[in-house]
């Protein structure tokens, strides 16, 4: 386990399950906060702030995900499809019922929780990777759904675009269309959704996850009702994947439906597998990590086709891209399965029982 | 009468390809437990091998480099990169395919470019006529290729020693390496096998639509095939292959083509519900 | 017995002994390349950080150049049409600035983004290149054009030509300008040409035609009602609409979906990539069906690729042929011959690349002259000269014409793949079967008002 600061130790049961245990910690965490408030007065950089929006909101994604696999155990490769369901739910909330933004956000998370849970009953008889293929048959469906079968007019779109462009977002005067506005909008759903999840696992319900993973036959066996706890793993990380997927149409102000595709799906488990399945940092590493990359990747690879000829700029300028995100990829899983969560803690205990090696 | 038997043909002879495609990734789940999302992009890498070599040295040439490629490049990713994910868990084994697939899509476009390659010329265009009714000559090419690979395949499998010890592996890691087999040796062997089973399947998709880079989109769409036959059975591999691709053409040619597209992902999820484990899948007693 | 137990200790102290060497060996290992693996994400997040500050800073020494940008996709779905529109503008450039001193005697360079056909990464790239202030862009991929049009509208920073004429992306009229006419008023031109040669005697009926398309926002472009309702005022009627993927691995089955709902021509938004395993499978099955294609169809890869099947090929077109003699056309084919392009790249989106940039050189000078300093060339000013272009045409490669409501042209033709003796040889090309015609107007009317400068 991990290594605590010297001269900490637990006498009561509250101390022992605490997140932030001494006052530096909590010194330290209101001076995170405060600089997450006023980030975008440092740094104005409209670049800048559409890739920190985007990473925040995947992070409210990915941390669905690590309760529902990291914590329960049950994989899921058709995330992104939910996300989809969250968008459309919303979008479908905020045009033909004409409810608010405020009150179609919870909403459609429940919306697509509620989908969670009808394509987790498959959980209930297969395990494991037959698990996973079901839900790549969720993600399938869900999108050919929305593709195909989905009617434009509902939202209040057109026949014949596949998009629907929607409303900027108002919150009295307020218009969330810049990048600045969509910010503060979007860290405080990103902070309460943390703080939620962080809270989840530490309850007897993040308890009873923990034995499904390890070992479901014996947690039946033990009292956990698998029926009940499975779909509520589902019902709670797509209940995430829902709100993300709102927040992100409010953020593009568009909503289309190939945009969830199974490479995003399976990119989103990559992002928690890099991060550290199963921990408390692991998804925001991983999706920090992963978008960084991402758009180091499309960087370079302009300037690599600067340097080359015509003909093979593109070809090898924007391939390099992927090669490189591929390659690092590979190489993160060659060396450090279990994610940057799991370096993060021995590099934190390095720290703690210096000068000794292990302690 | 005639459009269920055209319908039929086309939904057997993709499910043909289907099933070679289901049959590499079996081959490597058998052996390794681990799925292989890289099958479709070993398939690209062989279309876009035989048609470039192709079109400089001949037919023959273009199918033998191929060939030999594909097998090489298998052995190559199994070597390089799963070799050294042995023992860890089986999650970060399937994001190494996926990876492999994205190192892949990224170096065929940085080799060959976006342009589409025009495919060699192997099966004559006229149809052969049976009765009145014109059967393309690649399906029937490619039921004789099925049969043979996969009574080929079947024997191998069945009757020499090294099928023996791949089956053994298939079983259990552990006890096949205390006999002395040696179980990384039927890795790489089980990945070339799939390399070359790829290429096979290759010839029918360069055929169909040319050498291009979007061709891995194939391997995913084979994933309802591999799992409604299921994961570790070869037989389950063709059935499975042939159900789905009939089924598919039958309700893109009668019903719509949008609901072709997710026809196999119901089936999948109807025939996980009834059968876990696919329709020829090994049961596994779990003990707690 | 004894002799048993030896020789399994001994196996089994050179098996540990070997695992525990190896152990020990990988543990080293492991701690050097993971040292170097956290090196290397610091690197990589410094590096980020610094190419981020760097993209926000406009450099003073880029003023004496002309940039112009390119947002596509070109590793995704749309990457096969849209890198050989890279290499056109590139190759133009170059012969640009070598023969004409550029644009305006400033040097062309171009700076590119890929966009994989997600909208994500096409917002961080339009962030990214907006932020470089370039007047003149151009792009392609319906889907994200239609997703950024309103942000092109409001931040008004650029005038972009695009390639892609769909509802949504050319209108309402703003920043946007297309290079061919409205995707659903070319099929409006196809239906009365169709209407024309049809032999309603014969036949006894009206022609029947099926939509073969891609599901995309791109291929869904020519679904709207008013072409529906322009059908049915035609006397055609559109028996079935089929979706079809974008790599084509089952071309029999939507054909055999045609040909029963009795079908006589399929058209659809294809680009080249799929349209020759549809010709080759039609000849294949001898089903008899006809098949037309918008003006990014008509494309001589269609023919390298589909040979004989080819022909009968129908397309929609405001740009000159390939085989053309007009001056542009020339440099083109020389340029090719000179850098050895293969030719399945020498295709419709080669051309275009070309095209938009002689657009650009085009709109920027005249600009210039009517304003007279670089710094009052500003996309509003690009944007009005843009507007007066009446029936120009682009060095010889297509006609352009724009207005104050007007995006894309107003006259197109229809062109087929013939047969034709040229010289003492038989050789398929695109063949002009009619002159430049009016092409029917099929916009909404509530699209057709300008935006605001």
């Amino acid at each position: 386990m991990a290594t605590r600061p010297a001269g900490v130790y637990d006498v009561t049961y509250q101390q022992d399950i605490a997140v932030v245990r001494t006052l530096p910690q909590w010194i330290s965490l209101f001076i995170f906060l405060c600089f997450l408030a006023v980030f975008p007065i440092l740094f104005p950089n409209r670049y800048l702030l559409n890739l920190v929006n985007t990473i925040l909101i995947f992070i409210i994604s990915a941390y669905g995900l690590n309760i529902l696999t990291g914590y329960a155990g049950q994989i899921s490769v058709g995330h992104a499809a939910f996300m989809g369901v969250g968008a459309y739910a919303c979008a479908t909330f905020m045009t033909s019922l004409r409810l608010s933004f405020w009150i179609s956000l919870p909403l459609s998370g429940i919306t697509a929780g509620l989908v969670g849970i009808l394509f987790g009953f498959p959980s209930l008889r297969l395990k494991g990777f037959y698990l996973a293929m079901t839900t790549i048959a969720a993600q399938f469906i869900i999108t050919s759904f929305f593709l195909h079968f989905y009617k434009p007019e509902v939202l209040g779109g057109v026949k014949f675009l596949s998009g629907v462009t929607l409303k900027p977002i108002q919150l009295g005067t307020i218009t969330f269309n810049t990048q600045e506005n969509l910010y503060y909008l979007i860290m405080p759903c990103t902070v309460i959704m943390t703080f939620f999840a962080r809270n989840l696992v530490r309850s007897r319900l993040g308890r009873a996850f923990v034995a499904i993973r390890d070992n479901d036959l014996a947690a039946e066996i033990m009292g956990i009702s698998l029926f009940h706890y499975k779909l509520k793993a589902f019902f709670i990380g797509c209940f995430f994947a829902g709100i993300s997927g709102a927040i992100y149409i409010a953020f593009m102000r568009i909503i289309r439906p190939d945009q969830y595709t199974l490479m995003d799906s399976i990119w989103i488990l990559g992002i928690l597998i890099i991060g550290g399945l199963g921990s408390h940092l692991g998804p925001i590493f991983g999706v920090i990590f992963v978008k960084l990359l991402d758009e180091v990747a499309l960087l370079f690879a302009p300037a690599l086709g600067k340097m080359l000829p015509a003909a093979l700029s593109s070809r090898i300028g924007a391939s390099m891209g992927l090669v490189i995100f591929g390659f690092i990829v590979v190489l993160f899983l060659i060396l450090e399965p279990r994610g940057i969560a799991h370096r993060w803690e021995i590099l934190k205990g390095r720290f703690r029982h210096w000068p000794f090696t292990y302690g | 009468m005639t459009y269920f038997l055209h319908f039929l043909l086309s939904g057997l002879y993709i499910g043909t390809i289907y099933s070679i495609i289901a049959l590499g990734m079996v081959i490597i789940y058998k052996s390794t437990k681990v799925f292989n999302f890289a099958q479709g992009h070993l398939l690209m890498v062989g279309v876009l091998l035989t048609a470039t070599i192709g079109s400089k040295f001949g037919v023959i040439g273009g199918l033998v480099i191929g060939f030999l490629g594909t097998a090489f490049l298998g052995f190559l990713l199994e070597r390089l990169t799963l070799r050294p994910l042995i023992g860890q868990p089986l999650i970060a084994a399937l994001l190494m395919t996926i990876a492999i697939g994205y190192l892949l899509e990224g170096g065929a476009i940085m080799a060959w470019g976006e342009g589409l390659y025009k495919y060699i010329e192997l099966f004559p265009a006229k149809a052969v006529l049976l009765g009145k009714f014109p059967v393309r000559q690649e399906i029937l090419w490619a039921f004789i290729v099925v049969i043979v690979s996969f009574s080929l395949f079947g024997l191998f499998y069945r009757k020499t020693l090294l099928g023996k010890a791949m089956r053994a592996t298939a079983e259990d890691h552990q006890v096949s390496q205390s006999l002395g087999i040696r179980v990384a040796r039927i890795f790489s062997i089980s990945w070339v096998v799939s390399g070359m089973m790829a290429f096979i399947a290759s010839v029918f998709l360069g055929n169909l639509s040319g050498g291009h880079y979007l061709n891995y989109a194939l391997g995913l769409k084979a994933i309802p095939a591999v799992l409604v036959g299921g994961l570790d059975s070869i037989v389950g591999a063709i059935i499975g292959g042939l159900i789905v691709g009939v089924i598919e053409s039958l309700v893109t040619g009668y019903l719509t083509a949008e609901l072709g597209e997710v026809i196999p992902f119901i089936v999948l999820l109807l025939v996980l519900l009834v059968k876990p484990h696919g329709l020829f899948g090994l049961v596994r007693i779990e003990r707690v | 017995m004894a002799k048993k137990i030896g020789i399994i200790k001994e196996v089994g102290e050179k098996i540990n002994g070997g695992l525990k060497k190896r152990r020990e060996r990988r543990k080293y290992m492991k701690r050097n390349f993971l040292v170097a693996l956290c090196l290397s994400v610091v690197f990589i997040l410094i590096l980020s950080s610094s190419a981020i500050y760097a993209q926000s800073t406009p450099k003073a020494k880029e003023k004496e150049k002309f940039g112009i940008a390119f947002l596509g996709d070109l590793t995704g779905p749309l990457g096969f049409w849209n890198a050989p529109r890279l290499v056109g503008i590139q190759d133009a450039a170059e012969y640009l600035n070598k023969h004409h001193g550029g644009i305006a005697n400033r040097e062309i360079f171009l700076e590119w983004a890929d966009t994989k056909s997600k909208i994500d990464i096409a917002t961080s790239g339009y962030e990214r290149l907006k932020a470089k202030k370039f007047p003149v862009w151009h792009t392609c991929g319906t889907g994200e054009q239609q997703m950024l049009k309103p942000r092109y509208e409001e931040d008004r920073s650029q005038v972009i030509f695009t390639c892609s004429t769909s509802p949504g992306v050319i209108y309402p009229p703003g920043y946007v300008f297309g290079t061919a006419a409205y995707y659903p008023d070319e099929w409006g031109l196809f239906f009365d040409w169709l209407v024309e040669t049809w032999d309603f005697k014969k036949m006894g009926r009206g022609p029947k035609v099926a939509i073969l398309t891609y599901s995309s926002g791109y291929g869904k472009a020519c679904i709207t009602d008013e072409l529906f309702a322009y059908a049915k005022k035609k006397g055609i009627e559109i028996v079935d609409t089929i979706f079809v993927p974008f790599v084509v691995v089952d071309a029999a089955t939507p054909l055999l979906k045609a040909k029963k709902a009795g079908a006589d021509w399929c058209f659809g938004q294809w680009i080249y990539q799929s349209v020759p395993p549809f010709l080759i499978e039609n000849q294949k099955l001898d089903l008899g069906l006809k098949f037309a294609v918008n003006t990014f169809g008509v494309d001589d890869v269609m023919i390298t690729m589909a040979k004989e099947a080819s022909i009968g090929l129908t397309g929609i077109t405001n740009w000159t042929l390939p085989w053309e003699n007009t001056t542009g056309m020339k440099i083109i084919r020389e340029t090719l011959e000179k850098k050895f392009r293969r030719p399945e790249d020498r295709g419709a989106s080669y051309i275009l690349g070309w095209m938009n940039t002689w657009q650009t050189k085009m709109v920027v000078e005249q600009t210039l002259k009517r304003v007279g300093k670089w710094e009052k060339v500003t996309p509003a000013e690009l944007r009005k000269t843009a507007e007066t272009w009446k029936k120009v045409d682009i060095n010889g490669l297509g006609i352009m014409e724009y207005g104050l409501n007007q995006r894309g042209v107003t006259e197109s033709k229809i062109v087929q793949v013939q047969k034709v003796k040229v010289g003492d040889k038989e050789e398929l090309r695109w063949v002009a079967l009619t002159d430049m015609r009016k092409v029917p107007r099929l916009v909404p009317p509530e699209w057709e008002k300008p935006l605001p400068y």
